[in-house]
């Protein structure tokens, strides 16, 4: 059974998603953005694969949903990582 | 054959949650590491993305610990919770990013505002600086005009014409110094000169040899080692050494501007540098004048003090080659017996 707040949640992941794409220059100027934008697309996938499972292959769905979190995650981490790297060179060089 | 397909089934279900959960968990653990390392990390993030991020880590290891536990069954209260979280961690995602963009925005407005700031400030320099300097110019310029007319019908103050003529063309080389001085300085910042390698000996002995040619009034010794000393420099070397040496023979009593040029090796720091040492007999220069003689500004105008942008340009040709420059008395502590320009500059080997 499909739930509305899933549904909810992949129109606004999906909107969010349009807003990144129009807005890149400006984004892009966050440090080591295209990271950044992988997590959000990652989840966003999450998302809207939550909604399919409730249509068809609800076992597969269900488990790339889970697989999308966790890459997402450890994606996160890394653009955290990148980010300190990147403060703690520009300290070092300024 | 219904039982063991019934617990076939059992197995593979139990097997997918099991693998399920312990993505679930994985995903916790790790969105709490980066809470924590966000939590620690103060100067990261703005003030702002930093609230917002922590909001987004919290509601993400909510959803996590909601999946988690909903696998292991301990409640499903949880559960019902849980898509309301996910539906507000999606809005955050979406404030996260706004707020990086108005940061964005923000550090924009700033820089172009410096940036008019500093132009405003530049042309406000210039034109005082025309105001100032080119008037004084223009000034003896017809106080000399009108000493010539004065003697024009006077046969006994004819000799007097050769030395109005002479102030007259040290005026107008004044004003020409000045107006190429303002043209260099100002397209210093603009663009990245490039620099290359220049025999420094060379350069100094054409800018000698060249004003030798020009003036009567000066005596240019030098001390030079045998070898070649490189730097990286470009075409504005020569106009440190032009400006220095016409500064000395601007600013002297004497008959005869006495100069002296040493160039040698030295480390500083176990950098292999070059230090130029120009040594006048000027009027010398006193212990306030040390400390602002690079630096003309506003205030140095409108107090009337300096003349021209020579040193000023100087100090800002020398930091581009990563050198520096400064005064001295030629006689320690007897400012009136001269000075010397002491100029570091790296060396290229």
């Amino acid at each position: 059974m499909i739930k509305e707040n899933e549904i909810i949640v992949a129109i606004i992941g999906i909107g969010i998603f349009v807003f990144l794409v129009i807005n890149y220059s400006k984004i892009s100027k966050i440090p080591e953005s295209k990271i950044l934008i992988s997590v959000f697309f990652i989840f966003l996938l999450g998302w809207i694969f939550t909604v399919i499972e409730s249509l068809v292959l609800e076992s597969l769905f269900n488990l790339i949903e889970h697989f999308c979190y966790i890459i997402g995650s450890f994606l996160l981490l890394f653009w955290v990582f990148k980010l300190k790297q990147k403060r703690d060179d520009d300290n070092e060089f300024n | 054959m219904n039982l063991i397909s019934t617990l076939e089934m059992n197995l593979i279900s139990t097997l997918e949650t099991n693998l399920i959960s312990t993505l679930d968990l994985i995903s916790l653990i790790i969105t709490a590491i980066i809470f924590l390392f966000i939590y620690k990390q103060k100067y990261l993030f703005s003030c702002n993305c930093r609230l917002i991020f922590i909001f987004l880590l919290c509601l993400r290891i909510f959803f996590n610990l909601s999946n988690f536990l909903q696998w292991t069954d301990i409640t499903d209260a949880l559960d019902k919770i849980e898509d309301y979280i996910l539906i507000i961690e999606v809005i955050f995602w979406f404030l996260f990013f706004y707020s990086f963009i108005e940061e964005f925005s923000k550090t924009q407005i700033k820089k172009s505002e410096n940036k008019y700031k500093q132009a405003f400030n530049q042309v406000e320099f210039y034109k005082d600086l025309f105001t100032h300097d080119m008037n004084n110019i223009f000034q003896s310029l017809l106080s000399s005009n009108q000493l010539c007319s004065d003697y024009l019908h006077n046969s006994d103050k004819l000799d007097m014409y050769k030395e109005i003529l002479s102030i007259s063309k040290n005026q107008i080389e004044r004003g020409t110094n000045l107006i190429s001085n303002i043209q260099k300085l100002s397209e210093l910042g603009k663009y990245q000169m490039e620099l290359e390698r220049i025999d420094i000996i060379e350069t100094i002995m054409k800018v000698k040899d060249t004003l030798l040619e020009k003036r009567k009034n000066i005596d240019i010794k030098s001390e030079f080692p045998d070898d070649k000393l490189y730097i990286q420099a470009d075409i504005l070397l020569v106009d440190i050494f032009k400006n220095l040496i016409l500064n000395s023979i601007q600013h002297n009593k004497n008959p005869i501007a006495e100069i002296f040029i040493r160039i040698y090796k030295i480390k500083k720091e176990n950098i292999d540098c070059v230090k130029i040492e120009i040594f006048d007999n000027g009027v010398g220069i006193t212990k306030f004048q040390k400390d602002t003689i690079f630096k003309r500004n506003l205030k140095d105008i409108k107090n009337h003090r300096g003349s021209g942008l020579g040193l000023t340009l100087v100090k800002e040709i020398i930091k581009m080659y990563n050198g520096e420059i400064w005064v001295g008395d030629k006689i320690k502590g007897d400012p009136s017996k001269g000075s010397i320009f002491h100029i570091i500059l790296p060396e290229l080997i």
